[in-house]
C-alpha cells in the first residue's frame, strides 16, 4: 500500500526538518530577545520611574552625576555583620539594609560602573582574603576601590548615626539609627576614590618630626595610608639636604617637630607659602617661641599661641568631674564646638563627630594677613581651661582660678590670603580654574592630632583638611529622605486581631461562599 | 465547494492518508466510509486545516486551507470526533463563544443561535449544562455549534457514533435534512448510515480512495457481487451444479456444503436470475428450500473492500467444487430432457421491498416452464408476463 | 486581537467555573492570608515592608509564582488536546496564536486577580490607621502581573508538550523552578569577567529583574522589557509547538 518513492522525502525526515525549523525559530526568537533585553539596559533608551513615596529608588541627582562621570567601574565591598548585641540589633540591622538598598538601586541604575560584592559569613575564608587585600581591619564597613584607591565607609560613623540608646538593664532602650547617611558617604566616598588627580603632600623631616609611615603612638603611619588611598603622594622634605621646597609640593606638612627649623628652611617655606603654598602646621610642645619653631612660623598667618596647655576635667571612676590629672590634656570636643560655616568642618558639625585632642595649646586671634582671612575651626568646651605652668614650668593639671582663664580657646584655625603680584608684576598668578591663588595655612595646636593614637577620631577632619589645601573638594550634601513607615500597633487595641482574622479567614471565606455559589448555580 | 487533490499525509513511515483526489459540488452530500484507521478522521482533519497535509492540496470554498486558512476556516463547520464541547458551559454559552469566534455580531448570533436550537431540536435545552446533556443530545449540541454560523461547508466526523439506534436515528435524519443547504461531508464506519444520507460515497481504505461515487455506480461497478442462492434437494448435486453453470448470464456457480438433504448453490450473475434457476429447479424436479437473490449492496462492496476481498474466489470454500461456465453453453441446453408441455405455471415471488411496485400484494408472474422455449431470444431480466389481471 | 479577546473570555469564564480555579483561589487566600500576618507580626506592624513581602520579598510569594502557573495553565492545552476541544479551537477561523495569547493572558489575569486580594489586606490596614505607600503597592502588582506572564507562558509550553495535565504541570514547575534558580548561574560563571558575567546575568536573571525595580516600587523599562521579552519567547514557542504537533 505504502509507495515508498512517494513517501520516501518525508515521514521522518519532514518531522526531523520541522523540528530543525522550530528550533531555528526558537534560536531566533531567544536571540531578538536577547538583544531586545539588551538594548533595552542601554542608558538612553531605558526609563525608570520611582512611584514610592519617599523615593527610596532615586539617586540624588548629584550621586547620579558623580556615578555618570565614573570612566571605570568602581568595585563595592561590603562587609556587613549582624551586630553582636542585642541592644544595638535592629538599628544595625535598619541601617545595613538601607545601605544595601542603596547600593543595590545605584547598581541597577548603572549596572556597568559599579560591581558589589558583598562578603557574608556564608564564605568567611573569601571576606578575610578580600579584607586583607583590602589592608582593611574592621567590619561593618564598605569599601570602595578603583584601581589603588580605597575609600572605607563604616556603618557606625560614616554611613548612618545612631541613637545608641541605653544598655542599662533598670532601663533599656535599644540603639535607633536616627540618621541615614549613606547616600551622601557612598557619593564622596565614589568622588574620592575617582578623583583622577594625585596631589604631592610633603611632610617636613630632619626636625625631630612624627615618623610619616611608623606604627607607634605618635606616629603618622596611619595617616599616610589613609592619604595614600585617597590618591596623594607622599613624600619627605628636609631643607637643609633637600632645598626650596619642591615646585610640585601641593601640600607641606609640619607635625610636631622637636627642633626649630633653620633660618634657611623657614625663609624657604615662607617663599613658598607666600607663592600659594599650602601649610599644614601642628605646633610642638615646647611653649618657647624661638625662631623656626610652628609656633613663629604660624604667627605669620595670624595664629598666635598661648603659654599653657588646655584642660578639661575628667571624669574619676565615680563619675565626678577631676583635675589634677595628666589625662586633663586628653580630651574630646563635639560638634558644637566647630566652625559650621567652613567646608573643612561643616561635614563633621552635620554628622556630630568628635575631635580628640591630647596637649593642646591655644591659638590668639592674630588678626588675618593682608586682604586674607582667618578663621577658627575648633575651640575647646567652655568648661577647658588653660593650665599654666608655674614657676618650675610644670603643669598641676588643676584650674587655678587666679592665674588660669577658662573658657573657649581656639584649638585649630585656618587662614588664606591672595598671593601677592611678583614685583614687576601687575596681576597675581593665576590657578589652574582661573582664579587667584591663594595661599592656605591650617594650624592645629596639638602635635598630636594626627598621629596614630587619635587618628581613626580624627580622620575626617584631618583629611577634609588636607583635602581642602589641596584644593580637592568631596563634599556632597544630599538630602537624606528616609521612608514613611506604616504602622499599626500591634499590642494595643484588636487592629492586629482584626487584620489577622479578615485575613486569614475573612477572605478565605468570602471567596469560598463565592465559589460555592457558582457551583450551585451550574449545576444543573 | 471542496477540491482536494493528490492529498498525502504520513506519519512518520506510516502513510494515512495516500494521494486523496475528490471533487464536491455545492449542495452535494458525500460520505467518508471506512474501516477505523482507514484514514477518514485524518482525512478530515486535513479539510479542516487542523493537521498539514504532507503533499497536495485542499480548497475549500475556493480557499487553500492551509494558505488561506483563515478564510477557508469561515466556510468551514466542523464536528470533530467525539463532539468537544466545553462541558462547564450551558449549551447558549457555548453556542455563543461559536457565534463569538465566527465574528457575528450579537443580534444575528441570537437569531442564529435560536434558530439552530430549533434545527436541532434543544431549544429548551438552551439553559443546560452541557457537560450534563446525554450522549444523543451532546452529538446533536455539537452539531448545532457545526451550524452555528451556517457554513458553506459542514464536515462532521462520525457524527453518530456510540449513540443507541433511536439517537442515531434522529441525527441521521437531521444530517439528510442539513444537506439541503451545506456542501456535507460525513464519516462513518456504519454503512446504512452513509447509504441512507449520502448522495455520494467515498469509500476509503488504507488511506487510499478505494471506490468513489453515488451507491448506484458503485453497485453497477461491483454488480458481479450479485448472486443467486439456491437451497435444495436433488439427487446430484455435481450435476446440478453443472446445469445451472450453462444458465445464460450465469459466471460461475459455487456448490457449497450439503445441508441434511439439501445441498447449497451460489449462482453468481450480474441480473436476478431467479425465475431461470427456478425454471430450471422445477423442470428438473428439484425440491427447492431456499431461492434468493442477494442484491448488490454498498454493504457487500464495503465489507469487500475492507475485508482486502479482491475476487470472490477467495471466499469460497477450498474444497467446494466450482463449475465455470462453459465455453459454449448450447452442447449442453441440448441434451436436458425437456419435460412436459409448455404449459405456463403461476409461481408466487416475493418481490424485494425495494421493488417499484407495492409490496402489500405478491406479485404473480406467470413463467412459460419451459425455459428454453424461446431462450435465447428472450430477456431473463424481465418474466415474460406479469400481473395477475393481464394474465 | 479579536480571536485573543474571545479565547480569554472562555477561559476566564473557564477557570471561574471549573472547581481548580476556585481551589487555587481559595490556596493562595490562605497561604497568603497565613504569610501577610506573619510579616505584619515580624516587622512590628510595618504594614508596608509587610506588604512588600508579600508582593515579592518573600519566598512564599515566589512559591504561589512558580506552583500556581502550571496548574493553570495545565489543562488549557493538553487537556483540550485529549478533549478535542483543541481541533475545534484550531479550526475556527481565529489564529493560533490568538489561542495561545488568549490562553496566557486568562490564566495571567486569574493570577493578578489573585494576588491582587492582597490590597484587601492593604486596604483594611488602612482602614485601621495606616499611611499607605499605594505608588509603591501599584507597582509590586504590576511586577507581580509580569512575572505570572512569564511563568503562566513557560506553563503553556509545557502544557503543549505533553497531553497529561499531571506531566505538563510538573514540567512547568520545572522550568519555573529552573527560571528562578538562574541566579546561581553566576556562581558558575566565576571565571567570567565581572562585566561579561552580569551583562549575562541580566539576560536571564529573573528574581533580580523583579526585585530591582518592581518590588521596590520602581518601574523600569528594562525590566519591563525583559519580562515581556521571555514571556513572548515562551508564547511564540507555545505557539510554533502547537504547530508542531499537528506533524506529530
Amino acid at each position: 500500500m505504502v509507495d515508498e518513492s512517494k513517501t520516501g522525502g518525508t515521514g521522518k525526515w519532514t518531522r526531523f526538518g520541522f523540528g530543525l525549523q522550530v528550533l531555528a525559530a526558537l534560536a531566533l526568537a531567544i536571540g531578538a530577545c536577547l538583544l531586545v533585553v539588551h538594548l533595552s539596559e542601554w542608558r538612553r533608551a531605558r526609563w525608570r520611574a520611582d512611584f514610592t513615596a519617599s523615593g527610596t529608588n532615586t539617586l540624588d541627582p548629584q550621586t547620579m552625576a558623580i556615578l555618570e562621570g565614573l570612566h571605570e567601574r568602581v568595585k563595592v565591598d561590603i562587609f556587613f555583620r549582624a551586630a553582636s548585641t542585642d541592644h544595638m540589633r535592629v538599628a544595625t540591622d535598619q541601617a545595613q539594609t538601607r545601605m544595601n538598598e542603596l547600593l543595590f538601586v545605584a547598581k541597577n541604575l548603572l549596572p556597568e560602573k559599579l560591581e558589589l560584592e558583598a562578603h557574608n559569613l556564608l564564605d568567611l575564608a573569601a571576606a578575610e582574603k578580600r579584607m586583607q587585600e583590602l589592608s582593611l581591619k574592621e567590619v561593618q564597613t564598605v569599601v570602595l576601590s578603583l584601581g589603588d584607591r580605597r575609600e572605607v565607609m563604616r556603618l557606625y560613623s560614616d554611613i548612618a548615626e545612631f541613637d545608641y540608646g541605653s544598655e542599662n538593664p533598670r532601663s533599656p532602650r535599644p540603639a535607633t539609627m536616627h540618621k541615614f547617611r549613606g547616600e551622601e558617604a557612598f557619593a564622596e566616598a565614589l568622588k574620592k576614590v575617582s578623583s583622577g588627580d594625585s596631589p604631592r603632600i610633603y611632610f617636613s623631616a630632619g626636625h625631630g618630626e612624627a615618623n610619616p609611615t611608623g606604627s607607634e603612638g605618635r606616629d603618622l603611619g596611619l595617616l599616610t595610608t589613609e592619604l595614600e588611598r585617597q590618591g596623594f603622594v607622599v613624600g619627605t622634605w628636609e631643607g637643609e639636604a633637600d632645598g626650596p621646597v619642591p615646585a610640585d609640593c601641593d601640600l607641606l606638612a609640619i607635625i610636631g617637630p622637636e627642633q626649630p627649623f633653620s633660618d634657611r628652611e623657614r625663609e624657604y617655606l615662607e617663599t613658598w607659602v607666600d607663592a600659594g603654598g599650602r601649610l599644614f602646621g601642628a605646633t610642638e610642645t615646647r611653649f618657647g617661641e624661638e625662631p623656626g619653631s610652628v609656633a613663629s612660623m604660624l604667627r605669620r598667618y595670624g595664629m598666635l599661641l598661648k603659654r599653657g596647655l588646655v584642660c578639661m576635667p575628667v571624669l574619676d571612676y565615680l563619675g565626678n568631674q577631676t583635675e589634677g590629672l595628666v589625662e586633663c590634656t586628653d580630651f574630646r570636643v563635639n560638634e558644637r564646638h566647630m566652625n559650621a560655616t567652613h567646608e573643612v568642618t561643616e561635614s563633621l558639625v552635620e554628622r556630630h563627630r568628635k575631635l580628640r585632642f591630647a596637649y593642646a595649646r591655644a591659638f590668639d586671634y592674630g588678626g588675618p594677613p593682608e586682604g586674607g582671612l582667618l578663621l577658627e575651626l575648633v575651640s575647646s568646651p567652655a568648661e577647658s581651661w588653660l593650665d599654666l605652668p608655674d614657676s618650675n614650668f610644670d603643669l598641676d593639671f588643676v584650674l587655678d582660678n587666679n592665674r588660669e582663664a577658662t573658657g573657649r580657646f581656639r584649638l585649630a584655625m585656618l587662614s588664606t590670603f591672595p598671593v601677592q603680584p611678583l614685583p614687576g608684576e601687575t596681576a597675581a598668578p593665576l590657578d589652574a580654574d582661573g582664579l587667584a591663588r591663594e595661599a592656605r595655612v591650617i594650624g592645629v595646636s596639638s602635635p598630636f592630632f594626627l598621629a596614630n593614637s587619635t587618628f581613626t577620631t580624627n580622620r575626617d577632619f584631618i583629611l577634609n583638611a588636607f583635602n581642602w589645601l589641596a584644593e580637592r573638594d568631596f563634599r556632597v550634601g544630599v538630602a537624606s529622605r528616609d521612608p514613611e513607615r506604616s504602622l499599626i500597633d500591634l499590642k494595643q487595641g484588636n487592629d492586629f486581631a482584626l487584620l489577622f482574622h479578615s485575613s486569614l479567614w475573612g477572605l478565605p471565606a468570602i471567596f469560598g461562599l463565592l465559589g460555592f455559589a457558582t457551583f450551585l448555580r451550574r449545576r444543573r | 465547494m471542496i477540491t482536494v487533490s493528490n492529498l498525502t499525509r504520513s506519519f512518520g513511515t506510516f502513510t494515512a492518508v495516500d494521494d486523496l483526489s475528490f471533487h464536491l459540488d455545492k449542495g452535494e452530500v458525500a460520505g467518508f466510509l471506512g474501516v477505523n484507521g482507514a484514514g477518514k478522521t485524518t482525512t478530515m482533519r486535513m479539510l479542516t486545516g487542523f493537521l498539514p497535509a504532507t503533499r497536495g492540496s485542499v480548497q475549500i470554498a475556493g480557499f487553500d486551507v492551509m494558505r488561506q486558512s483563515l478564510e477557508a476556516r469561515k466556510h468551514i463547520g466542523y464536528l470533530p470526533e467525539g463532539v468537544p464541547l466545553y462541558g462547564e458551559h450551558r449549551l447558549r454559552e457555548m453556542l455563543e463563544f461559536q457565534a463569538r469566534l465566527h465574528g457575528l455580531p450579537r443580534k444575528t448570533a441570537n437569531q442564529r443561535i435560536a434558530e439552530v436550537l430549533d434545527r436541532v431540536e434543544l431549544s429548551d435545552r438552551a439553559e443546560h449544562l452541557i457537560g450534563k446533556l446525554s450522549k444523543g443530545l451532546r452529538q446533536r449540541a455539537g452539531l448545532a455549534v457545526a451550524l452555528l454560523p451556517s457554513p458553506d461547508v459542514l464536515i462532521l466526523d462520525e457524527p453518530t457514533s456510540g449513540l443507541d439506534p433511536i439517537q442515531r436515528m434522529s441525527v441521521r435524519k437531521l444530517i439528510s435534512e442539513l444537506a439541503v443547504e451545506h456542501t456535507v461531508l460525513v464519516s462513518s464506519h456504519i454503512l446504512p448510515e452513509i447509504e441512507a444520507v449520502c448522495r455520494r460515497v467515498i469509500i476509503l481504505h488504507k488511506g487510499r480512495m478505494a471506490a468513489s461515487g453515488t451507491p448506484e455506480e458503485l453497485m453497477r461497478e461491483f454488480k458481479r457481487e450479485s448472486a443467486v442462492t439456491l437451497e435444495a434437494f436433488m439427487p446430484d448435486p455435481t450435476d446440478a451444479a453443472r446445469l445451472l453453470a450453462t444458465l445464460p448470464g450465469v459466471e460461475r456457480v459455487d456448490q457449497g456444503e450439503r445441508l441434511g438433504i439439501h445441498t447449497a448453490f451460489k449462482v453468481h450473475c450480474d441480473e436476478d436470475l431467479r425465475e431461470d434457476v427456478g425454471a430450471l429447479a422445477a423442470a428438473k424436479g428439484w425440491a427447492i428450500r431456499e431461492l434468493s437473490f442477494e442484491k448488490p449492496s454498498l454493504e457487500r462492496i464495503f465489507a469487500r473492500i475492507a475485508f482486502e476481498v479482491d475476487s470472490p474466489e477467495e471466499t469460497a470454500p477450498a474444497d467446494a467444487p466450482t463449475t465455470g461456465a462453459p465455453m459454449a453453453s448450447t452442447p449442453i441446453l441440448s441434451e436436458l430432457p425437456i419435460a412436459g408441455s409448455a404449459a405456463p405455471v403461476e409461481l408466487n415471488v416475493m418481490t424485494e421491498p425495494t421493488a417499484p411496485t407495492a409490496p402489500t400484494e405478491p406479485t404473480k408472474i406467470v413463467y412459460n416452464l419451459n425455459p428454453f422455449d424461446q431462450g435465447r431470444d428472450r430477456d431473463l431480466g424481465k418474466p415474460k408476463s406479469t400481473g395477475g389481471d393481464d394474465a | 486581537m479579536r480571536g485573543v479577546r474571545i479565547v480569554f473570555r472562555r477561559e476566564m469564564a473557564g477557570l471561574f467555573l471549573t472547581p481548580l480555579g476556585w481551589v487555587l483561589f481559595l490556596l493562595a487566600l490562605v497561604v497568603n492570608g497565613l504569610y501577610f500576618s506573619t510579616y505584619v507580626q515580624v516587622t512590628g506592624g510595618d504594614i508596608g515592608a509587610s506588604l512588600s513581602l508579600a508582593l515579592g520579598g518573600g519566598y512564599p510569594f515566589w512559591v504561589i509564582m512558580v506552583l500556581f502557573p502550571p496548574l493553570l495553565t495545565m489543562r488549557m492545552i493538553s487537556e483540550e488536546a485529549r478533549s478535542g476541544m483543541l481541533e475545534f479551537l484550531l479550526t475556527a477561523p481565529i489564529r493560533d496564536v490568538s489561542v495561545i495569547v488568549g490562553k496566557a493572558l486568562a490564566a495571567t489575569s486569574f493570577l493578578a486577580l489573585l494576588m491582587s486580594t492582597n490590597l484587601i489586606y492593604a486596604l483594611i490596614c488602612q482602614g485601621l490607621g495606616a499611611t499607605l505607600d499605594w505608588g509603591h503597592i501599584a507597582t509590586a502588582l504590576f511586577g507581580t502581573v509580569l512575572v505570572s506572564a512569564l511563568f503562566c507562558s513557560i506553563g503553556l509550553v509545557a502544557s503543549t508538550l505533553t497531553n497529561t495535565p499531571l506531566i505538563a504541570a510538573f514540567l512547568g514547575v520545572f522550568v519555573n523552578v529552573v527560571m528562578l534558580s538562574m541566579r546561581y548561574l553566576e556562581g558558575v560563571l566565576k571565571g567570567f569577567d565581572p562585566l561579561v558575567r552580569e551583562s549575562i546575568m541580566r539576560k536571564v536573571d529573573v528574581l533580580g529583574h523583579f526585585q530591582g525595580s518592581f518590588v521596590r516600587g520602581a518601574l523600569d523599562s528594562a525590566d519591563i522589557v525583559f519580562f515581556l521579552g521571555w514571556s513572548g519567547v515562551f508564547l511564540f514557542l507555545a505557539t510554533r509547538l502547537l504547530e508542531a504537533r499537528r506533524w506529530w
